[in-house]
């Protein structure tokens, strides 16, 4: 469905270029479903009313009591 | 067209030079490269090199090693070029660590008979301090009503990040404890230890939620304390932190099963308990518990050798001369006199 | 001295006003912090001007004339609740309407930057330039392709870019949007059609070799600037915003010429802006070209990239409670 938006968008450009500008002809269209634009799950932050979509970890280990090698076996 | 005849480091690749040999450090895509200390010496007093020089100072055979080295600087990005006039354009990084905390990371560790609330100790103990990022640990089996509010509080609060090491109880299928990691997005890594064997059960997500079962045991506090290339940290953050502080104790506290705050849970002398008391300013001031911030890697005997001292950790737990505050790490291998590591551990050039 | 009472406008998903609020919290000299997240409603407003000085401005009871404060991003909301459509289209333009672009170009007597500077008009800012003789690129802007064969062969080698905001989206249906973003992009030849034609205004610049670009966050004097490698990665060489994430480009200090500055300064002064970010290019025979300025834009990749602490710096200027900056002031009100 958004690739037949897109294409849609496309040729309506195609069209109408007299009435755009130039750059029109190179722009980048991007069609997402508006339902997905919102994190459902928005991580917040307390008392300074912040939020983020992802998460942010710390810049260093806290503590280095597992063996980390564990992850390369796979 | 410029006369670019100047080879220059850019600022974030920092020269780090050990006993025997020497480590550029690319802070901005976390990864090092080793090179002999007679090349380090030639970026020694600044950080550029004129090439027109080098045919001067060095014979034919020095001249392609030296073209060899400039080769593998280029290969991984790590020089520019430049002309003289240009030289003044580039300035060093600026060195100093700017945290905006007080305490900016926390050990929680609990057991059955912990009787300490989450809720007091981010309102007494975070919150004043900025810390927002903590690794709650357990070391025996835990009910899931305990993670749960654990979550709920973590959830609502400014903490930015949990790690969770905790025992594989086997009460709960694997699924549904993805699932509640999948769910709280605060959660970096929950590793289960005494487990039956060693699997990712689930793969991060731009770095959170990884799921992992270790056969290690961790009974207890005195498991940490690793000193490995896997827990290496080439930042900004990490490498201005390890040129003045202590890589691991730095602005950290801790709170042990039996609300023992500590620098951390595996040292012995504890300042207070979290029962009778609300505030960690007299701790924080206290020097006892402070002395232990400053002791950076180039205090720290054998480390002060090594190449690696400003992107590796450090434990002052477990000492190879308990005594002696400025001794080496007891679980560090690594011999920066012989480049070799004592025990067997797998090549870690990345 | 009086503890600062801070406002700080912006939305609840911006990263750097989380870090500034940190800031803010670690040094913990202040009164109180007001935040002004997202779409911000004000449900009540008072103004008074008395004794022919006195002044009194308050959003929601929170005295806006006595409080530092920091426009980041997000809007003021104030809407009529009357139930027939056109008068509350009307009232709102009478009323309410002026109101907001009074608070919008309110002047805090501690502040880094406000709404309005979001709509700076980059047509104005060149032409500044080639007042101040700062350096940019050969400019048109035209609805005709006739001129823009001519700019095209006088210059060789053109761009072409939006005139304002490179980002929009349209609401195609209930469940649709979609996006338009427009990089940077170069202009041939066979691009442009060989029988005479127009469009709506558009606008062109000579292509600026690179040696590579630079970024520069300016506040209240003061420039922090960073190199950006572009050019050793093909991906990112006409405009760096085409990210290249598994091979970043290379992000380093860069100190501008004092010349530079002092001219920038003045462009700023112009602007009547404290705060923002620039956009230059340096191009292999030294010569620095002005591409843009960024009102209110991210600071954060220099900050993290350089070690600079803007967010530090953003903190403390907050903080101030503003004495030190009345020469700042009256040179803004020139």
């Amino acid at each position: 469905m958004e690739k037949k938006i897109k294409i849609y968008i496309q040729h309506y450009i195609n069209d109408n270029l007299k009435d755009l500008p130039f750059i029109a002809r190179f722009w980048d269209i991007e069609v997402i479903p508006t339902k997905s634009s919102n994190p459902i799950n928005p991580i917040t932050y307390g008392h300074f009313k912040t939020e983020g979509a992802y998460a942010i970890p710390f810049y260093k280990p806290i503590s280095k009591i597992v063996i980390l090698s564990i992850l390369n076996e796979e | 067209m410029k006369n670019r005849n100047y080879i220059h480091l850019f600022a974030n690749c920092l020269i780090t030079k050990g006993i025997s040999r020497s480590v550029i450090c690319d802070l901005q895509r976390s990864k090092y490269v080793l090179i002999p200390n007679s090349f380090a010496d030639l970026f020694s007093k600044q950080r550029y090199y004129n090439l027109k020089e080098a045919p001067r100072i060095f014979d034919q055979e020095n001249l392609s090693i030296f073209h060899e080295y400039v080769a593998v600087l280029k290969d991984h990005n790590f020089i520019f070029s430049c002309s003289k006039k240009e030289l003044k354009r580039f300035p060093q990084l600026q060195l100093k660590f700017e945290y905006p905390a007080k305490i900016t990371n926390a050990i929680i560790d609990f057991d059955k008979n912990s009787n300490t609330t989450i809720k007091d100790i981010i309102q007494y103990f975070l919150i004043p301090y900025n810390c927002r990022h903590i690794q709650i640990r357990c070391f025996e089996d835990m009910d899931s009503i305990f993670f749960d509010t654990l979550i709920t509080e973590i959830n609502h609060c400014f903490i930015k990040s949990v790690e969770f090491i905790i025992k594989d109880s086997f009460e709960q299928d694997y699924t549904q404890i993805m699932k509640w990691v999948e769910n709280n997005r605060k959660i970096k890594s929950l590793v289960l230890h005494s487990s039956q064997e060693n699997k990712v059960i689930q793969k991060e997500n731009y770095g959170f939620g990884i799921v992992v079962t270790t056969r290690q045991k961790i009974t207890s506090e005195s498991h940490c304390g690793i000193i490995h290339p896997d827990y290496f940290n080439i930042t900004i953050e990490s490498y201005t932190e390890s040129l003045c502080y202590n890589s691991c104790l730095n602005r950290k506290i801790s709170i042990d099963k039996s609300g023992n705050i500590k620098n951390c849970p595996s040292m012995k002398q504890s300042f207070g308990n979290i029962k009778s008391i609300k505030t960690l300013d007299s701790i924080i001031e206290n020097p006892d518990f402070n002395k232990y911030w400053t002791i950076s890697k180039d205090k720290i005997e054998t480390c002060m050798y090594c190449e690696f001292r400003y992107i590796c950790i450090d434990c002052r737990a477990y000492l190879e001369t308990p005594e002696n505050i400025y001794s080496k790490p007891q679980k560090c291998g690594y011999d920066p006199f012989t480049n070799k590591w004592k025990w067997d551990y797998e090549s870690f050039t990345k | 001295m009086k503890k600062a009472s801070i406002i700080i406008q912006s939305q609840s998903f911006d990263s750097s006003t989380d870090t500034v609020l940190m800031w803010l919290y670690y040094y913990g000299n202040f009164n109180k912090i007001h935040l002004f997240f997202n779409d911000y409603a004000i449900e009540n407003f008072s103004l008074l001007f008395s004794d022919q000085k006195k002044k009194a401005v308050k959003i929601n009871n929170i005295p806006i004339n006595k409080c530092s404060f920091w426009y980041r991003r997000g809007e003021y909301k104030i809407t009529s609740n009357h139930r027939n459509k056109s008068f509350r289209k009307n009232l709102e333009k009478v009323a309410l309407v002026p109101l907001i672009s009074y608070l919008n170009s309110f002047f805090h007597f501690n502040l880094i930057n406000r709404f309005n500077d979001n709509f700076i008009n980059k047509v104005t800012v060149l032409e500044h330039c080639l007042d101040l003789n700062i350096k940019i690129p050969n400019t048109l802007i035209t609805t005709n392709s006739d001129e823009l064969n001519v700019f095209l062969s006088e210059n060789k080698m053109i761009i072409t870019k939006s005139i304002q905001n490179p980002f929009f989206s349209l609401n195609i249906n209930q469940n649709y949007k979609a996006y338009f973003s427009t990089p940077t992009q170069l202009v041939t030849l066979k691009d442009i059609p060989k029988s005479s034609c127009s469009f709506s205004p558009s606008f062109f610049q000579k292509y600026i070799p690179k040696q590579f670009e630079i970024r520069s966050f300016y506040l209240n004097g003061i420039f922090k600037s960073m190199v950006i490698f572009s050019q050793q990665n093909e991906k990112t060489k006409i405009d760096y915003r085409n990210y290249d994430h598994k091979n970043p480009n290379r992000c380093v200090p860069y100190i501008l010429p004092k010349k530079l500055e002092k001219k920038l300064h003045q462009l700023m002064l112009r602007l009547k802006l404290n705060c923002g970010s620039f956009d230059i290019i340096y191009t292999p025979e030294g010569e620095y070209y002005f591409l843009e300025i960024n009102p209110v834009g991210q600071f954060q990749w220099l900050s993290r990239n350089c070690n600079y602490s803007i967010e530090k710096t953003i903190a403390k200027t907050i903080l101030k409670n503003g004495k030190k900056d009345k020469n700042l002031y009256s040179a803004l009100y020139k």
